[in-house]
């Protein structure tokens, strides 16, 4: 054991050094994390900017229906209206920049819809706010299929010799047949910034703990290992070391950044004891995988290149770049064999609020890969790094 | 202490079908240095990695202070100081860095571990450079720290393989001065080389090694009697010289002369012993000695004798 300590003191006085751990473990993956926060994160976390634009030329009752069911969407702070007196004013709000969009009744638009004949809504948009748009197209559809809707009652009423004042207005007045529920996701996502925090920190894990593990090619290519085994030590401290400096070097630049980012960042990582389990695991993960990596390469140079092939294919499998599905298909299951994937879901879970239980399964999946990966790179560096 | 330092009996090993080590054995006693000579490739390095319990022999053991040493045995490596061929250094640790590592590693700690370490900066001449990081010391430099290293816990047993090789001439007599007072101190110094002038210069004992079997042992003047070579005279002197080349032919331990133009060649078993007698019959016959030069046989001789081929091939 205090040989271990020994070894694991000298590399951890190495690596700090040179500083490649910090940068590597620390300021790159907090960097990232904060640029695509800063760019990515608004998309989410913010009110959607849209300014609509409505010119009621037609100023009947439906118009003012319509007039009235946007102004209920803006009472529920999905957008802003903006009353225009007329097209030209529109153009000249959309070319400013005032509104994303403008909705436009034209004049005899009631009397078309009564008469039966086709009745137009036109939609300005901005070339360069396509959302806007689109959006406001689709509230156009929406209120034509309705008018579309009321006139076949009309339609069917008088023909079956019905009131159709009555049939008209049990329609617009009935609750809808189908309500479409928006259930919320959130109760189990990372906010963006947490979740780029926490992508890019799994992500360059893998890289940080790489320094302890290749080391031990770096002391066969430097020569120090012959003295290492010439020592009154026993063989398997020096792999042990190694495996030590990885672990350190893994929690502590995780534990540096999920600090930093909840305090800079504001993000929100959930139960602090279910973050701790699972970073430890996580990095459990991390060194085993690496291990393995390193014993079937030569070099250390190979096995920084094969690392880092790793380590990138891993993270865009296990989505930290960018949410991949939870579960089925071919990428979801496929993710599913990433250990960053596990570490993303179990930070998930903890910002549903739960503790250290719900992490459970996320931890046991972390350790396997863990333990499966680091019996292998064990036996294989034994071999082949110290005789 | 009583008994051998170092006992090699035996030790084989193959890499696959190359036989790089058969059946090595010597022995080396306290304050003794004992010198592998062969060239490169002979089996020199193998059979240092399995007496350092670095590599596990196919065969043979290896006993340090009457203690069987093995790759998996921890503490007889304690008595061994091991100096490998290539560096064995953190460059970017400073001499005084590197050393308290592999210190602590041999259990020295406090007090001692100061002592010991400036003590073998002192030795190698580092002292100076002691808080300098190793990669900014020139080859000679970190070569002796490379030494100083094995120096560190006053090994029974000191290991140097070819620690001479890429050095420069000022630093290379300062690592040759180190050896020499180590082994005047007591330690036993196990030395490979493959230049002769070392070997001869440092070594009390010689194995000569080649195709991984030692092919003679002994002292420089056992290894020379075995080949049967005889030193060499060679005298220029003024003068007549009738009568002269069968006067000095008489003499006992001569076993040739022949003569030219006032230059004697002469052969003989003992240099030594024989030049009194000869440079008195010279003065019999009224030469003049001009110069004088004895050559005895090397260990180059000798080992292009056992083995057919020159040291550095």
């Amino acid at each position: 054991m205090r040989s271990t300590l020994l070894i694991a003191g000298k590399d951890l006085r190495l690596r700090l050094r040179d500083r490649s751990a910090i940068i590597v473990g620390v300021v790159v993956p907090f960097v990232l994390a904060a640029i695509f926060s800063l760019i990515l994160g608004s998309v989410e976390d913010g009110p959607i900017d849209l300014r609509l634009g409505f010119v009621d030329s037609d100023q009947s009752a439906l118009s003012t229906r319509f007039s009235d069911a946007l102004a209920g969407l803006q009472s529920e702070g999905l957008l802003e209206l903006v009353l225009l007196a007329d097209a030209p004013a529109s153009q000249a709000s959309l070319d400013a920049g005032d509104v994303g969009a403008v909705i436009v009744i034209p004049r005899g638009f009631e009397a078309a819809v009564e008469s039966g004949q086709s009745a137009q809504i036109d939609v300005l948009g901005d070339v360069d706010r396509p959302t806007s748009s689109a959006i406001a197209h689709s509230i156009s559809r929406s209120f034509a299929a309705s008018i579309e809707g009321v006139r076949l009652v009309a339609a069917t009423a008088s023909a079956v010799g019905a009131d159709v004042a009555e049939a008209v207005t049990a329609v617009q007045t009935a609750p809808p047949a189908v309500v479409v529920e928006g259930v919320e996701a959130s109760d189990r996502q990372l906010d963006m910034t947490t979740f780029f925090v926490a992508g890019m920190a799994v992500f360059f894990l893998f890289f940080t703990v790489q320094f302890g593990v290749t080391s031990l090619l770096d002391e066969k290519r430097e020569g120090t290992m012959s003295r290492l085994l010439a020592a009154p030590i026993g063989r398997g401290s020096i792999v042990a070391a190694k495996g030590l400096v990885s672990l350190i070097l893994g929690i502590v630049s995780t534990t540096v950044l999920i600090v930093a980012s909840t305090v800079l960042l504001d993000a929100n990582w959930g139960d602090p004891l279910g973050v701790a389990l699972l970073v430890v695991a996580g990095v459990v993960s991390a060194v085993g995988i690496m291990a393995v990596v390193a014993a079937f390469a030569r070099t250390p140079e190979g096995a920084g290149n094969l690392q880092a092939v790793i380590a990138v294919g891993l993270g865009m499998l296990g989505g930290v770049f960018f949410p991949t599905p939870l579960g089925g298909g071919i990428l979801g299951n496929l993710a599913l064999a990433t250990p960053h994937r596990w570490f993303m879901t179990g930070l998930g879970d903890l910002a549903g609020g739960g503790g250290i239980g719900v992490v459970l399964p996320a931890v046991g999946a972390l350790v396997a890969f863990g333990v499966v990966t680091g019996v292998i790179a064990g036996f294989k560096l034994r071999k082949a790094v110290l005789t | 202490m009583t008994g051998p330092v170092l006992t090699v009996d035996g030790i084989t090993k193959s890499f696959g079908d190359i036989r790089a080590v058969r059946g090595v054995a010597f022995h080396i006693e306290p304050g003794e240095t004992y010198g592998l000579l062969g060239p490169n490739g002979a089996g020199k390095t193998t059979s240092i990695n399995i007496i350092a319990g670095l590599l596990e022999p196919d065969a043979g053991s290896v006993m340090v202070l009457g203690q069987p040493l093995t790759t998996r045995t921890t503490r007889p490596k304690k008595a061994v100081g091991l100096v490998p061929q290539e560096l064995a250094i953190y460059p970017d640790l400073s001499a005084r860095e590197n050393l308290g590592f592999f210190g602590r590693l041999y259990e020295l700690a406090g007090d001692q571990l100061t002592r010991r370490i400036d003590h073998v900066l002192e030795v190698v001449g580092l002292a100076d450079r002691a808080d300098d990081q190793a990669k900014e010391y020139s080859g000679g430099m970190k070569r002796r720290l490379n030494i100083a290293i094995g120096l560190l816990h006053e090994p029974a047993l000191l290991i140097l393989d070819e620690p001479t090789v890429g050095v420069d001439p000022q630093s290379r007599n300062a690592i040759l001065e180190a050896v020499e007072q180590l082994s005047s101190v007591g330690m036993a110094v196990l030395y490979t080389t493959h230049y002769m002038e070392e070997a001869e210069r440092l070594c009390d004992r010689v194995g000569i090694i080649d195709d991984g079997e030692i092919k003679a042992e002994g002292n420089r003047r056992e290894l020379v009697a075995l080949i049967g070579e005889k030193d060499r005279i060679v005298v220029e002197a003024g003068g007549p010289m009738d009568g002269v080349l069968s006067s000095i032919e008489s003499i006992a331990g001569i076993g040739g002369a022949t003569a030219a133009d006032g230059r004697y060649d002469l052969l003989a078993d003992d240099a030594a012993s024989v030049l009194p007698a000869v440079l008195a019959a010279m003065s019999s016959h009224h030469l003049t000695v001009t110069s004088l030069q004895v050559i005895e046989p090397d260990l180059e001789a000798v080992f292009l004798h056992l083995t057919g081929k020159a040291l550095r091939d």
